[in-house]
């Protein structure tokens, strides 16, 4: 592929053909081999996914190390210019750009090209920004008594501080497949703004964009080295990457069962990693909601996405005076305006989920459901026209996308809180339902997994409402909303959720070493 | 016939004498001023009434004691910090005397200086807390990596207090723990109506031994003396609580000197409270009568008007009164009094001519109250409701610093109340009682008062600012943001290339 300065983002995933981005240049992972991949609309093979091995890991590792003293050295507002051009072209390919997400992913390409990609955007520009308005280091000067000429003799000093933030070396940054874009430009911003060069490693499940994302990268001026992109599996690209010598720190958003493999390997080898994990995120609704509010964002929030948000409401327990009025406005709502389908098509609210394993992990945990005597529904509207037909354990097949991996909205009420659906992520089109009648009950149930990534809380009692969220263990939690953020705020989890908190001046803190400057001199 | 069974107890200083340059030395003039009890009228004190010669002393000492003594160029953060320490555990075991003496020479109930005390003490150790944590910002440059460009944060320097009398000692403590931590010096005059805390809390700083002289400095007197301080070039910043038009010439005095200097000031308030019809009206009447009524109305956030939502008008009037007339006067130094007088006659004569124009001019009807309480000897009146009453009514809009609350006509809509209180001369405080989480945002949002409650009123915190909008003045009291109000930021810029 020869260099341009038009960046072309096709609009067919049968036009891409991803290569290994490694100092600037396109190309084939040494082994020769690549990995199949498919459309989960369809269940066909898609382009496939170069199968990198810790080779091609070591080649991008050394590029972006010999890329890093000049990178780190580069003027901010250099740097922040660069970052500036990333996001007009991002802006400039949205169109393009969600459309092969989706055909990637499974989710509506609507739902792309109005939130994905333009918060793509937003991240480099909000850290040009950040960097540009200079990292604020703290002073201070302070009068002492210290030991100056000898150990006995104090004379009256003063003694001058300052922080001061470094970048600290090579990233790895290793993304997820529910927003395969947005991740990597979340993490990408603010490492390469405050001066780090990287080696990102999509999951291979969902590498198209990530990999259109280093043509936009090469046309914006990024010089070589300093991100390089390394496709293939967690086990042969990824823990090479993660186990490397020259590797300083880890920004892993995943499951968490990767994210304790990878933080034990960090924490032995001393890097510094930041991990965003999972989550079986509670909503809590009370009688005195805005009910009508509650049910449409309760509803959104179960199957945004089809449900493969870390922060979606997965749980939600409804007080019990208004229970039933809820469950059939749910049930309700999501009859009338849920649709399921092919991702291209305006009308769908939600696609496939991303692959084959993982649509058979969602059913597995349907089947448990109904195994345990819990009621199930699968909330397929009888008129809908798309479906053909749902499987007794929720498999949709959809006219035309037969090969797909779509599953029905998904229902469960009558579980106990102790059982494995209520307790476990799913990440996918599935919620539970449960009755509480007490305030104290509320916030105990609500916090009772070893998650903490996020809640919500519906009431209109204002005094009840700030009181409730301040008691969740969760590191986001809204009140009356969901899923809404203001880019200055920190974002992650507590417990098993994660170790870390990202955004912001979080990010920046991450991707920095600190040091403390100290001068010292008699009055 | 009033009690006389508390006595002011045995001073551990003479009032004879004021505090400057770390001693108690003889007042340049003759001049002396009496010192009241309001419960009864009767004389218990007499200081002197300082003069410009006297202000001068005072801040040459503290001019002295900031650019060329240790307070600043070489006690440590930590050493500011223990000094305001060691003189809150003073304050803390005196306090019963103190309490005392607040008690008597203004009036309030005890149980309510037992309140101010707690503050006054939690003051000092809270602000002892930011005396080591100063800090200022170092920024790498933009393109220019050779420059490095820095803050370094130092106290203003000498600030001159011009202190009301409502609050003698915790207002005190508002002022002078902040500015102390900070570094500055101080002159500190107090109300003329109330100088005795202010001179024990001068002889408790000197008895700790932390404060060089010169850093602390008091100042008795009234119009002469505070002129004189507003005025004077050696001062860098001028703190003052007081009335809208007292407070405007001392900013005019900040700039028409030799030397510009900075001011903070805070002028009062007619602060709303607006009640709507889902709360609990027994516990909402009693706190709205106690967030007018507390310290006898002399409170510059107290809650004088009040919006009542058209639904529940009738069903509240009756508890309000009932809550009002329930208050006990009597007293101060009684455990069971919960309101005491005016500070003095200027004072109850004003508030009486208000009820008289609120009756006679705004043609407001009153609800219970409105008449002097003549039995005690001093300056009481009886806590007044006045309703139905006009939100344009002289009594409505104009402060009257006494026990009378007008409660407005019946509103019907928040978004009118707020539209009409964007109006209110005044934006000190504001009070909402109701349950509904979009109210509360909206009020919260919109109103443009300093400080707002919701469900509770008069609660003020050492972490939260305090402070105004409009003819309520300007600069925060309380919070971090009082204590960087006593701080100057300068910019370094260093060229550190080869």
């Amino acid at each position: 592929m020869t260099k341009s300065s038009i960046v072309s983002i096709p609009s067919n995933t049968k036009d891409v053909k991803i290569m290994n981005y490694i100092n600037g240049e396109w190309v084939h992972p040494t082994t020769g081999t690549y990995i199949d991949n498919y459309n989960p609309a369809t269940g066909q093979k898609s382009t496939p996914i170069p199968d990198s091995s810790s080779v091609d890991i070591d080649n991008a590792v050394q590029a972006a190390k010999a890329a890093f003293p000049q990178w780190s050295a580069t003027p901010v507002a250099e740097r922040a210019a660069i970052l500036n051009r990333i996001a007009d072209l991002i802006d400039t390919n949205c169109a393009n750009l969600a459309v092969l997400e989706s055909q990637d992913q499974g989710k509506p390409v609507i739902f792309a090209a109005a939130a994905d990609i333009p918060m793509c955007a937003q991240f480099f520009r909000q850290f040009a920004q950040y960097i540009v308005k200079g990292i604020s280091e703290i002073k201070s000067q302070t009068n002492t008594q210290a030991t100056l000429k000898n150990i006995t003799e104090m004379v009256p000093s003063v003694l001058k501080s300052t922080t001061q933030h470094v970048a600290s070396g090579v990233a790895a940054l290793i993304t997820p497949w529910n927003f395969p874009m947005l991740v990597v430009c979340e993490k990408l911003a603010p490492c390469i703004a405050v001066g780090n060069t990287c080696v990102v490693k999509p999951t291979e499940l969902t590498s198209i964009t990530p990999y259109l994302l280093t043509q936009i990268l090469q046309v914006a001026g990024v010089p070589p080295g300093v991100a390089n992109f390394v496709f293939g599996t967690g086990i042969n690209a990824g823990e090479p990457l993660v186990k490397h010598k020259d590797v300083r720190l880890i920004s892993f958003t995943g499951g968490s069962l990767t994210g304790s493999r990878i933080g034990g390997i960090a924490g032995s080898l001393l890097k510094r990693v930041s991990l965003e994990l999972g989550g079986k995120n509670p909503s809590i609704v009370f009688n005195d909601c805005n009910i009508e509010h509650a049910v449409a964002t309760n509803v959104r929030a179960a199957y945004q996405n089809q449900g493969e948000v870390c922060i979606c409401s997965s749980r939600q327990y409804v007080e019990r005076g208004i229970y039933d009025q809820f469950v059939k406005g749910f049930r309700q709502k999501v009859l009338e305006e849920v649709r399921v389908g092919d991702p291209s098509n305006q009308q769908t609210f939600y696609g496939p989920v991303v692959s084959k394993q993982h649509m058979e992990k969602i059913m597995n945990y349907i089947r448990l459901a109904q195994e345990e005597g819990a009621k199930v529904e699968f909330l397929v509207n009888p008129n809908d026209t798309m479906v053909k037909s749902v499987s007794s354990d929720g498999r949709l097949t959809i006219k035309g996308l037969e090969g797909g991996y779509y599953i029905a909205p998904t229902l469960i009420t009558g579980i106990k809180q102790s059982s494995r659906v209520v307790q476990e992520e799913i990440f996918g089109p599935v919620v539970c339902v449960l009755p509480f009648s007490t305030e104290e009950e509320a916030i105990i149930l609500a916090n009772d997994t070893q998650y903490g990534l996020g809640a919500t809380v519906w009431t209109e009692d204002g005094d009840k409402l700030m009181r409730v969220m301040k008691q969740l263990n969760a590191g986001s939690v809204w009140g009356n909303s969901w899923g809404v953020s203001d880019e200055c705020m920190p974002f992650g989890g507590m417990g098993c959720s994660g170790t870390s908190r990202e955004h912001g001046k979080w990010s920046v803190e991450f991707f920095t070493e600190t040091k403390a400057l100290y001068t010292h001199n008699q009055s | 016939m009033s009690s006389t069974k508390y006595k002011l107890p045995n001073l551990p200083f003479s009032e004879k004498l004021i505090y400057i340059n770390g001693e108690w030395v003889e007042p340049a003039g003759q001049q002396s001023a009496k010192v009241e009890n309001p419960d009864t009228a009767s004389i218990i004190s007499e200081v002197p009434e300082c003069t410009v010669e006297d202000v001068d002393r005072a801040v040459q000492a503290a001019y002295a004691a900031f650019h060329d003594g240790p307070w600043v160029n070489e006690y440590s953060g930590a050493q500011r910090r223990d000094a305001l320490l060691m003189l809150a555990d003073e304050i803390e075991q005196h306090r019963a005397e103190i309490e005392l003496i607040e008690s008597i020479n203004t009036g309030k109930p005890i149980s309510d200086v037992r309140g101010e005390l707690d503050d006054t003490i939690d003051l000092f150790r809270h602000f002892a807390g930011y005396a080591d944590k100063v800090e200022g910002r170092h920024i790498a440059a933009q393109t220019n990596a050779k420059l490095q460009g820095y803050t370094t944060k130092v106290p203003v320097g000498v600030v001159g207090f011009i202190n009301a009398f409502n609050y003698p000692i915790c207002l005190l403590a508002w002022k002078v723990a902040p500015a102390l931590a900070a570094g500055c010096t101080i002159v500190f005059k107090p109300g003329p109506q109330t100088p005795l805390t202010t001179q024990y809390f001068a002889h408790l700083l000197h008895k700790t031994g932390r404060f060089p002289p010169g850093v602390f400095n008091v100042v008795l007197g009234g119009i002469t003396a505070g002129q004189a301080l507003v005025d004077h070039d050696l001062t860098d910043k001028i703190g003052f609580t007081g009335s809208v038009a007292t407070g405007k010439q001392v900013i005019r005095s900040t700039a028409s000197s030799k030397n510009v200097r900075s001011a903070s000031v805070e002028l009062g308030g007619k602060s709303p409270g607006v009640v709507m019809p889902d709360v609990d009206l027994d516990k909402t009447a009693e706190l709205v009568v106690s967030g007018c009524m507390s310290n006898a109305g002399m409170n510059c956030n107290a809650l004088t008007r009040l919006w009542v939502h058209r639904s529940i008008y009738d069903e509240f009037l009756p508890r309000l009164k009932n809550a009002a007339e329930a208050l006990v006067l009597g007293t101060p130094q009684d455990e069971q009094t919960q309101m005491g007088p005016l500070i003095d006659e200027r004072q109850y004569k004003r508030v009486l001519e208000y009820i008289r124009i609120g009756r006679e001019e705004d043609k407001a009807e009153i609800l219970t109250g409105g008449k002097p309480v003549p039995e005690r000897g001093g300056y009481w009146i009886q806590p007044t409701l006045f309703y139905n009453v006009d939100p344009k009514a002289r009594i409505a809009t104009e402060e009257i610093f006494g026990p009378v609350l007008s409660v407005l006509k019946p509103f019907d809509s928040l978004d009118e109340v707020i539209e009409i209180e964007r109006k209110n001369e005044f934006g000190l405080a504001a009070g909402i009682f109701t349950h509904s989480h979009k109210d509360i945002a909206k009020f919260t949002r919109k109103l443009r008062s300093g400080t707002i409650w919701v469900n509770n009123y008069n609660g003020l915190y050492s972490y939260l600012p305090f402070g105004g909008f409009r003819n309520s003045g300007f600069g925060r009291e309380l919070g971090y943001e009082s204590f960087d109000g006593y701080l100057v930021p300068k910019a370094i810029i260093d060229d550190i290339s080869a």
